[in-house]
């Protein structure tokens, strides 16, 4: 490998390098919060950011598994002798374990350790850390997302056309759903102080000549062809309008109102009427129970209001010459429809930050070197992370070992046998 | 019980853990000032029973409202003081000697759940959309996540005190000043790595609900940034030995940061995300 490579590949998994990285991030992440998001976070610099940081990551993954791998294995179980038992026995009360001896008698070394496990804890959150930007790179590259409008009894048959929003990623292709939805029915509650309860759409998916019926809610989307479909809370009413000119064939138009923001208004709502250049604003009370929905409607064409005033289900008005009815009303729910391929990259990838941050958290590994010094020994702690907390339990260790020696020499004197030295 | 009797026994309750914690917090300030180590043990005995009737304000609020404690500032803030005397009762019963951290906690215990008392007590209902197990899950971690951070700040705060005046009866009675220092790391890594999981469960809730497991949502930006903060913290401590009063410095940044997120950028910046805080 030339030196110029290994000088790149030793900045990449620079400490300093990942600082950078964190810095860059983070203000990326923050200029998307006072400029335009849209421009920020799909902008190319940014995209660059991502790939760079998942270049260092793999690089810094590979390096970091193969540290931990590197460390000897302890070499089986670590015979003691007699005289080593009672060191044992007080760093066992801690947690440790004998993991290697070196030396011969009279230059032994013992090695203790704990939390083995959390060697590992770094490289998988790392791990995971690296899958979670594939995932999102992934997601943003070949995802498909859209929003549908569909009334009760319309089929929304596939098409691009006919979808309200589509956002695709660059590399997704064209819109695509190989199915067909029907909205049967939608249906919502209410609280008694009219903030909302529930609501779902009740759906039938055409795929293959088959019909398949089931209902899309908050938190419980439907899927079908790899499409998943779930409940927006974008919803509303339909009002269904018929303009008649003399005997000629009425022209319907249907009106979709969002859900008023407070219970007890109005749904509101105004468009240019289908083949008359005639603008309409309406205004609904649904009503609920026993109380008859209310309209009001004013239109306004060729440059004059033409008619203010109510509709009646069922009836109508003349406006500007022409029989205006009020022929239907019914609801509309919003549909969320998205094509997600990375989606279950992104939870194996939390599943391992998560596994490596708790391994490094719940299992810090700590080291303690044993040695004799004369006759006592001399306990003294390796780590470099855990270094003040290993060093204390080193120095307990030290003193409850002579503690435990004083005690037992008592003792041995006590019965009177000779003192030991 | 009706939900009026709810509220009223709730503010009763609420005003109970109020006393017990003021007296803990003084408990805690006169074993600082006056080095009495008696002093300490009636800090914790007090927040302990502080605690109960804390306990059952939320429960019963739990009831009558018919969700967890997240839908409203009073209810967010006050299971968030919960949560942070809980763990810090836990660590103090576990390593004796971060006790004196009360000085930090207590006062903020105390400041949450006086002030999510004095707020609109009105129960909110949950929107459809706030449904779901991973949501549960979101919640608890942030607020672990916030405990954490505060228990690593108080440890950080018993440093700095250690090192200005070493000679101090109080500062005696600390552990040394590389200890205290090593716990704040410590409790600052539980704070991540709780952050981490509350960002990938909030992020698997987004995705059953919306279908997007990533929105760039204001509050997700800032949670974000505030992992990265804290994720900073830690390689500068791992590898650029940081230690003493600049880690604890820039820990007390990263606790402002998450402050900042889970309760100023819900109001000032209204989102759906922001709900539980309006």
């Amino acid at each position: 490998m030339s030196s110029a490579r290994k000088s790149l590949l030793r900045l990449a998994a620079s400490p300093r390098t990942s600082l950078a990285c964190i810095g860059a991030a983070a203000a990326a992440a923050l200029a998307g919060f006072f400029l335009p998001s849209a421009q920020v976070y799909s902008s190319p610099w940014f995209l660059s950011l991502a790939l760079l940081s998942a270049g260092l990551l793999a690089h810094s993954v590979r390096l970091q598994l193969r540290a931990a791998a590197r460390r000897p294995r302890p070499a089986g179980a670590v015979r003691l002798d007699e005289d080593e038992a009672s060191v044992a026995g007080v760093l066992v009360e801690l947690g440790y374990a004998p993991a290697a001896r070196r030396g011969t008698a009279g230059e032994r070394v013992l090695f203790f350790e704990k939390g083995r496990a959390g060697r590992w804890g770094s490289a998988v959150f790392h791990a995971g850390l690296l899958l979670a930007i594939a995932a999102g790179l992934w997601v943003y590259a070949a995802s498909q997302r859209a929003f549908l409008q569909l009334m009760e009894g319309e089929t929304f048959r596939g098409g691009e056309r006919e979808l309200a929003i589509l956002h695709k990623g660059p590399l997704a292709g064209r819109w695509s759903a190989p199915f067909g939805l029907r909205l049967e029915r939608f249906r919502d509650e209410s609280w008694e102080d009219g903030a909302p309860k529930s609501y779902e759409s009740v759906l039938t998916i055409l795929q293959d000549g088959r019909e398949t019926v089931g209902t899309a809610a908050p938190n419980r989307p439907l899927s079908a062809a790899g499409v998943d479909v779930y409940q927006s809370n974008h919803y509303g009413y339909v009002v269904s309008l018929a303009l008649r000119r003399g005997a000629e064939h009425p022209v319907v138009a249907n009106f979709l109102l969002d859900q008023p923001p407070r219970p007890g208004r109005p749904a509101v709502g105004g468009s240019d009427f289908p083949r008359r250049d005639w603008w309409i604003d309406l205004r609904l009370q649904a009503g609920r129970g026993e109380s008859a929905p209310a309209l009001e409607a004013s239109v306004v064409g060729d440059g004059r209001e033409l008619y203010r005033g109510p509709l009646a289900l069922g009836g109508g008005a003349v406006v500007g010459g022409e029989r205006l009815t009020w022929v239907g009303l019914r609801r509309w729910s919003g549909l969320i429809l998205a094509r997600q391929p990375g989606a279950r990259l992104a939870y194996l990838a939390f599943a391992l930050s998560v596994a490596g941050g708790a391994l490094m958290v719940l299992f810090p590994h700590r080291e303690l070197r044993v040695e004799r010094d004369g006759r006592n020994w001399r306990i003294a702690a390796v780590s470099r992370a855990e270094a003040a907390l290993a060093e204390e339990e080193a120095a307990w260790a030290q003193a409850e070992l002579a503690r435990r020696e004083a005690d037992a020499a008592f003792k041995e004197a006590g019965d009177g046998r000779p003192r030991v030295a | 019980m009706d939900a009026l009797a709810s509220l009223k026994a709730a503010t009763i309750l609420h005003w109970a853990a109020v006393a017990f914690y003021s007296a803990s917090a003084v408990a805690y300030t006169v074993h600082a000032t006056f080095d009495r180590e008696r002093a300490a043990d009636w800090g914790g005995r007090l927040a302990l029973a502080g605690l109960l009737p804390h306990a059952a304000a939320l429960a019963v609020r739990w009831v009558a409202a018919g969700h967890g404690p997240y839908m409203s500032r009073g209810e967010v803030l006050s299971s968030n003081a919960w949560v942070a005397v809980a763990i810090f009762l836990v660590a103090a019963r576990r390593l004796s000697r971060l006790r004196a951290a009360g000085l930090v906690v207590m006062p903020f215990g105390l400041l949450a759940t006086a002030v999510a008392v004095l707020l609109d007590p009105r129960i909110r209902r949950l929107p459809p959309s706030l449904h779901g197990v991973w949501l549960v899950f979101h919640i608890l971690f942030a607020k672990l996540a916030a405990g954490g951070v505060l228990l690593a700040l108080g440890a950080g705060a018993l440093y700095l005190v250690k090192e200005r005046r070493p000679e101090a009866d109080f500062s005696r009675r600390l552990p040394p000043p590389e200890v205290l220092d090593a716990y704040s790391r410590r409790f600052a890594s539980f704070g991540f790595v709780f952050w981490s999981v509350m960002i990938a469960a909030g992020a698997i809730w987004a995705n059953e609900s919306w279908g997007r497991y990533w929105s760039w949502d204001p509050i997700e930006t800032w949670s974000f940034v505030t992992w990265l903060a804290l994720g900073a913290y830690l390689h500068l401590r791992r590898f650029h030995g940081w230690r003493g009063r600049r880690a604890a410095v820039l820990l007390a940044f990263c606790f402002a940061l998450s402050l900042g997120t889970l309760l100023v950028v819900p109001i000032v910046v209204k989102t759906l995300h922001g709900e539980y805080f309006q």
